[in-house]
């Protein structure tokens, strides 16, 4: 008797794990399918990653900056920081696109309603882990996009305050903000997260993988038919036609493989990024979250104004209840993309939306400090020299590009002068709408050589 | 034999019992542990200061100092030019008080008057710039604009720069606590 079958005398399991290995999945369910487990298989990657980096972190303002320097000290202390790093960001991406999938293939349809809504909560977990795991290094773009990130949540109507204070440990960035964010990454999500994706296996192995939605019905209707019924009798045909559980593990094994491989290249290549020590006074520093959160950042740009708080609120919670709570919403019948022209168009929408936000967040040049040379184009006579040297002077640059370098509050200046005569513009510095400061106290003579320069920006 | 099934007449409704019994019993315990734990954890947001306001601005991340703390003697600031300034000044954290730099722009508008701005936009916060060419605080994040006395100019922040309480004693510039935002 082998040491297997000794232990399974004792613990049974054999015929469970048979059981799982051998289930039937339906035929067509392929490389698409692999997103759920490599979600999986990365968080998996990133408790392991978090426990030893846990060892040697200190949770304390004092201290943090220090020690997550000192890990990269040690040995595999870069590489293993490495990779918590990257696959962090891996992790947003796959169970983006796990979600996407699951969206597009409607998978969420009966009866596997609630595995969605426990999937979007681990969505949430998920971009909390990101939230507040980059505060923990304490440098500076940890500090600054943290302030700016609890700023947005703390806008919030009527409830601001509060959650700012929950999220802060107080009014203000301390040390009781770092021990709130250690203690909510290394207790309260991880919690949250193996109860979820217990649930959320759970629930798939219950129902099963979903087949993937048919443009046209495999079946017809048979008269009197209950709708669940007709399911129950389709998925049983699908799963006939298809083949045992552990052949679809083959290709969870190679996206896994793969996807270990692209996280160690990046993060032995590039390793995690490490900034200065965070300085709340550092005036002059840029603030810039980390990529998954630059939609959110960038779209600050677009809703300003009195209501822009309750915007940003309505959009956030509206839009998570929605995503929480689609399968609610959405229980017609036809699964596949086509016949649901409404919705596939609808989720389109919304990737495209994430996807050019962070684009623009992403290649938004930072703001040119007032004063700050700027290169200019060709050669420009004595009087334009003087000009660009008020436009510099003046700040105009922090709010405008020329030439690619500048801020973006304002429109970008490189061609203005095809766009506008110099009474317009002379108007527009005077009297400027709401958003750009009217520069009434500059002098005519240098009004004049800032106007000369502008005309040359053709 | 005894058969503890639900189709047992009298047995049915004692088992329903004894298993609500237990739920309820299994809830007070939960709540008993529960409750005390959720509470430490939300401590932070038990202060009397809390507000619940319709429409909540950002809130400076500035630990908020106690007490009073000289900033140096008048003359060492120029008249019309604002300066930043980095302080070190004495904050309750977590019970205890600890010194801790923080910074500020010293205004002086005219001879007579100083104004103490904290740093930070009120828009979410960001580091503002003083631009000595635009005479005006420019904030690198969304575009906002402020003012050289800190008043709210152009772009997205919602009100006014934040102040400190300041007053001048014996030719000295002395800082007191912020003045929290309405
Ligand atoms: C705080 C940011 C900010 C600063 C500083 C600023 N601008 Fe603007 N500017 C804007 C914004 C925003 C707009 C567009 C909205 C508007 O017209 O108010 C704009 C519009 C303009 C336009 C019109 C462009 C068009 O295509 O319609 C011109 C010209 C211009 N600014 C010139 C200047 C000059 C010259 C300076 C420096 C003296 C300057 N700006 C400083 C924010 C700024």
């Amino acid at each position: 008797m082998g040491i297997f079958d000794w232990v399974d005398e004792r613990l049974g399991v054999k015929s469970l794990v048979r059981g799982f290995l051998d289930r039937p999945v339906p035929a067509n369910v392929g490389w698409l399918n692999t997103l759920g487990s490599a979600t999986l298989f990365l968080l998996l990657v990133q408790i392991a990653t978090g426990i030893s980096l846990a060892l040697f972190y200190v949770p304390a303002a004092d201290n943090a900056y220090q020690s997550v320097q000192h890990i990269d000290t040690l040995a595999f202390g870069t590489l293993v920081r490495g990779v918590h790093h990257w696959s962090a960001s891996a992790l947003v991406v796959l169970i983006g696109l796990h979600t996407l999938r699951v969206f597009f293939h409607a998978a969420y349809r009966y009866p596997r309603e609630l595995t969605w809504v426990v999937g979007a909560l681990l969505f949430l977990v998920t971009l909390g882990f990101a939230f507040t795991g980059y505060l923990l290094p304490w440098d500076q773009k940890a500090y600054w996009a943290t302030v700016v990130g609890t700023n947005v949540a703390g806008s919030a109507p009527f409830v601001g305050d509060l959650i700012l204070n929950l999220l802060r440990g107080g009014p203000a960035m301390t040390t009781a903000t770092l021990t709130r964010f250690y203690g909510i990454h290394v207790w309260v999500l991880p919690a949250s997260l193996l109860l979820l994706v217990g649930l959320h296996l759970f629930m798939v192995i219950r129902q099963g993988i979903a087949a993937p939605p048919r443009r046209n019905a495999t079946s017809e209707e048979i008269p009197g038919e209950t709708k669940k019924a007709r399911y129950a009798r389709e998925y049983a045909a699908e799963k006939s036609a298809g083949h045992p559980f552990y052949q679809s593990l083959l290709k969870d094994a190679v996206v896994a493989v793969g996807i270990i491989l692209v996280v160690a290249v990046l993060a032995i290549a590039v390793g995690a990024p490490l900034e200065a020590r965070a300085d709340p006074n550092a005036v002059g520093y840029v603030p810039r979250p980390e990529w998954y959160f630059l939609d959110v950042f960038q779209m600050l740009w677009y809703v300003s104004g009195p209501a822009e708080p309750l915007i940003i609120f309505l959009a956030g919670t509206v839009g998570f209840l929605v995503f929480l709570l689609l399968p609610l919403f959405d229980r017609g019948r036809e699964r596949h993309p086509r016949r649901r022209p409404v919705a596939t168009l609808a989720g389109a929408l919304v990737v495209v939306a994430v996807g050019v936000l962070t684009y623009q967040g992403a290649t938004a040049p930072a703001p040119v400090a007032a004063g700050a040379g700027l290169t200019a184009s060709g050669s420009l006579t004595a009087s334009q020299k003087a000009g660009l040297h008020v436009f510099e002077l003046e700040g105009c640059a922090a709010c405008h590009l020329v030439n690619g370098s500048g801020g973006t509050a304002g429109p970008d200046l490189t061609h203005v002068a095809a766009r506008l005569g110099s009474a317009e513009i002379q108007h527009q510095i005077l009297q400027p709408r709401d958003k750009m400061p009217p520069y009434t106290d500059i002098a005519p003579a240098d009004m004049t050589s800032l106007l000369d320069f502008l005309s040359t920006l053709k | 034999m005894v058969t503890d099934s639900p189709a047992v007449g009298g047995r049915a409704t004692r088992r329903a019992f004894v298993i609500r019994a237990l739920a309820g019993v299994g809830a007070a315990l939960a709540a008993a542990v529960g409750v005390p734990i959720a509470g430490l954890a939300a401590a932070p947001a038990f202060r009397s200061s809390l507000r619940w306001p319709l429409q909540a601005g950002s809130v400076p991340p500035t630990p908020r100092a106690t007490g009073w703390t000289s900033l140096g003697p008048v003359d060492g600031f120029q008249v019309g030019v604002p300066k930043l300034l980095p302080v070190t000044v004495p904050v309750e954290v977590q019970g205890a008080t600890e010194w801790t730099p923080i910074a500020v722009y010293v205004l002086r508008p005219d001879a007579d008057t100083v104004a103490i701005l904290d740093i930070h936009c009120t828009h979410m916060g960001c580091p503002v710039g003083w631009s000595q060419g635009a005479k005006r605080f420019l904030c690198p994040c969304h575009g906002g604009a402020f003012t050289a006395d800190g008043a709210r100019e152009a772009g997205p922040p919602p009100r006014p720069m934040d102040r400190y309480r300041a007053l001048v004693a014996n030719q000295e510039i002395w800082m007191g606590p912020l003045i929290e935002p309405a």
